[in-house]
C-alpha cells in the first residue's frame, strides 16, 4: 500500500507492506542516516525519532503506522542554531562523547529544547532513559539540556527586543 | 512471509463492521508489543489489520463527579496527568511499563488485552474495581476487569468484540502501596505487583483493596471484608487477624511465595494503624 507522511518537514509518499517496520522504510527508502536498526525490540534507542513531537522507537513500530503522521529525525536540526547550542554545551559538561549514542541523545535534547516551558529533571531523565545510553552522566545531560534552554531563551529574548 | 491487508477505519461502526465481517483480524494501536516479541526483521500479523488510533471515540477522556473514562486507544503517556495517575505512586507504576518512547505509542487497551494480562497496570485498574466496555456489531455490555480473565490471565473476550473504554469509578485514596516483586513481568516473567489502595471516610476504613499479580492474580475477599468498616487507624488486634487471614489463603493458593509476600502486606497493614 501506499502511504503519505511528513519527514523532516517535507512530504514523502513510500509504499510499503505489511511486514516492513518503521525503521526499514525510514533508512531504505527515505534515505535516513542518523537510524540505526540494531536490536529491533527498542533496547538499544538508535532507532530513536519523534512521531509528531514525541519519542518512538521505530524498530518496533510496523511502517504503517507512519501513514499521515509527523516524523523528525535528528538530521531536522543539525543546521539549527540550537543543535550546534545543545551540542556545546554537552560537550561542556560531558567529557566522554558517546559516539553510538550521540544522534539519539541530541535528538531527545532536541525535543526538550522545543518545549514553550522550561523541561523539568524527571521530563530530562525520562527523555534519557529512552536512549539507552550508559556512558553519559544523567546529571550532565540535565545541566546541559538546562543551560541550553536557559541560553536559548536569553536570545530570543534579546531578539524580540531588538 | 505473510502479507496483511491493511485497514484504517474512521468511525466505531466502520470497525464493527470490519470485525464481524474478517474472521482473522487483528486491531492494533500501537502494536508495540507486536514489534517488541518479534526479533525477526520482518513482521508477521494475521491475514486482515485494523488501525484502531484514527478513530477519535478511542481516544476521547471523560469524567464525571463520579467516574473517569479512557478510550481504548488512549496511549500511556496520554494517561499520565490523569486519574488515578496522578498519585505519584500510581505515576510510578506506570512509569514501570516502559520508557516514554513506548508509552508514547503503547495503548492502554493494548496493554490490557495482551494475552497474558496481568501486567504491571492490572493490578491497579483491579483494586480500583475497573470496568471495560466492549463493542460487537449486535451488542455492547461491560465486563468488571477482575472477570475478564481466567486464572492463568487469559482472555474471556469473546474474540469479535472491540474493547471501547476502560471506566474507572473515582474514588479519595487515602493509603496507596504499590510494590514490584520478583523479575521481569513483561513477557511472561516471575515477577509480580502487589497493590493495596484504601479510602478512609470519618476515621472508619470504607474501602480496602489488595491485589497481588503476576503470572496469576490473587485476591482475598474475606479479608477484605475484615477491614472495611473498621475505625481508622486500624488497631493492631484486627491487622493481626486480617494478616493470618492472607497468610492461610496464600498458602492455600500453593503458588504465591507467602514467606515474601506475607512482610510486605504486613507494611500494608502497618500503614493503616498510623
Amino acid at each position: 500500500m501506499n502511504i503519505e507522511f511528513t519527514l523532516n518537514g517535507l512530504q514523502h509518499k513510500v509504499t510499503i507492506t505489511s511486514v516492513e517496520r518503521a525503521i526499514d522504510v525510514l533508512i531504505k527508502q527515505c534515505g535516513i542516516k542518523s537510524l540505526a536498526a540494531e536490536c529491533l525490540d527498542g533496547h538499544c534507542g538508535k532507532c530513536l525519532i519523534l512521531l509528531d513531537g514525541k519519542s518512538a522507537y521505530s524498530c518496533i513500530m510496523p511502517a504503517f503506522l507512519l501513514r499521515d503522521r509527523r516524523v523528525e529525525t535528528i538530521e531536522h536540526f543539525t543546521k539549527r542554531h540550537e543543535y550546534d547550542l545543545l551540542v556545546a554545551e554537552l560537550h561542556r559538561y560531558s567529557s566522554q562523547s558517546c559516539s553510538g549514542y550521540h544522534s539519539a541523545i541530541a535528538l531527545m535534547g532536541m525535543m526538550l529544547l522545543q518545549k514553550t516551558k522550561a523541561p523539568q529533571t524527571d521530563e530530562i531523565l525520562d527523555a534519557l532513559e529512552n536512549t539507552h545510553c550508559n556512558c553519559l552522566d544523567p546529571a550532565d545531560f540535565v545541566a546541559a539540556v538546562l543551560n541550553a534552554y536557559q541560553k536559548l531563551r536569553t536570545t530570543r529574548k534579546q531578539y524580540e527586543s531588538e | 512471509m505473510n502479507l496483511s491487508e491493511i485497514h484504517f477505519p474512521q468511525t466505531i461502526p466502520e470497525l464493527l463492521t470490519l470485525i464481524s465481517r474478517e474472521k482473522n483480524i487483528q486491531l492494533i494501536g500501537g502494536a508495540t508489543t507486536f514489534g517488541y516479541l518479534q526479533p525477526t526483521r520482518y513482521l508477521s500479523f494475521p491475514n486482515t489489520i485494523a488501525i484502531t488510533s484514527r478513530i477519535p471515540e478511542l481516544h476521547a477522556i471523560h469524567k464525571t463527579e463520579r467516574m473517569i473514562s479512557y478510550g481504548a486507544a488512549c496511549t500511556l503517556s496520554e494517561l499520565e496527568h490523569v486519574y488515578p495517575f496522578e498519585h505519584p505512586q500510581s505515576a510510578s507504576l506506570l512509569r514501570t511499563v516502559a520508557t516514554s518512547a513506548v508509552r508514547n505509542v503503547a495503548t492502554i487497551g493494548g496493554h490490557l488485552m495482551y494475552d497474558c494480562s496481568f501486567l504491571s497496570l492490572w493490578p491497579l485498574f483491579a483494586c480500583l474495581d475497573a470496568e471495560l466496555e466492549f463493542r460487537a456489531a449486535s451488542q455492547s455490555h461491560i465486563k468488571n476487569i477482575w472477570y475478564l480473565v481466567d486464572e492463568n490471565g487469559r482472555h474471556c473476550a469473546a474474540g469479535n468484540e472491540l474493547l471501547a473504554r476502560i471506566r474507572i469509578p473515582l474514588l479519595s485514596i487515602d493509603h496507596i502501596y504499590i510494590k514490584r516483586i520478583g523479575g521481569n513481568i513483561f513477557p511472561g516473567g516471575d515477577g509480580a505487583h502487589l497493590v493495596s489502595l484504601t479510602s478512609v471516610d470519618r476515621r472508619s476504613i470504607n474501602f480496602f483493596r489488595l491485589v497481588l499479580a503476576g503470572a496469576r492474580a490473587f485476591r482475598d475477599f474475606e479479608a477484605e471484608q475484615r477491614i472495611i468498616s473498621a475505625s481508622h487507624p486500624l488497631s493492631p488486634k484486627i491487622a493481626q487477624t486480617v494478616l493470618h487471614m492472607y497468610a492461610e489463603s496464600l498458602r492455600k493458593t500453593n503458588f504465591w511465595n507467602a514467606d515474601l509476600i506475607l512482610p510486605l502486606i504486613g507494611q500494608v497493614l502497618e500503614d493503616l494503624q498510623r
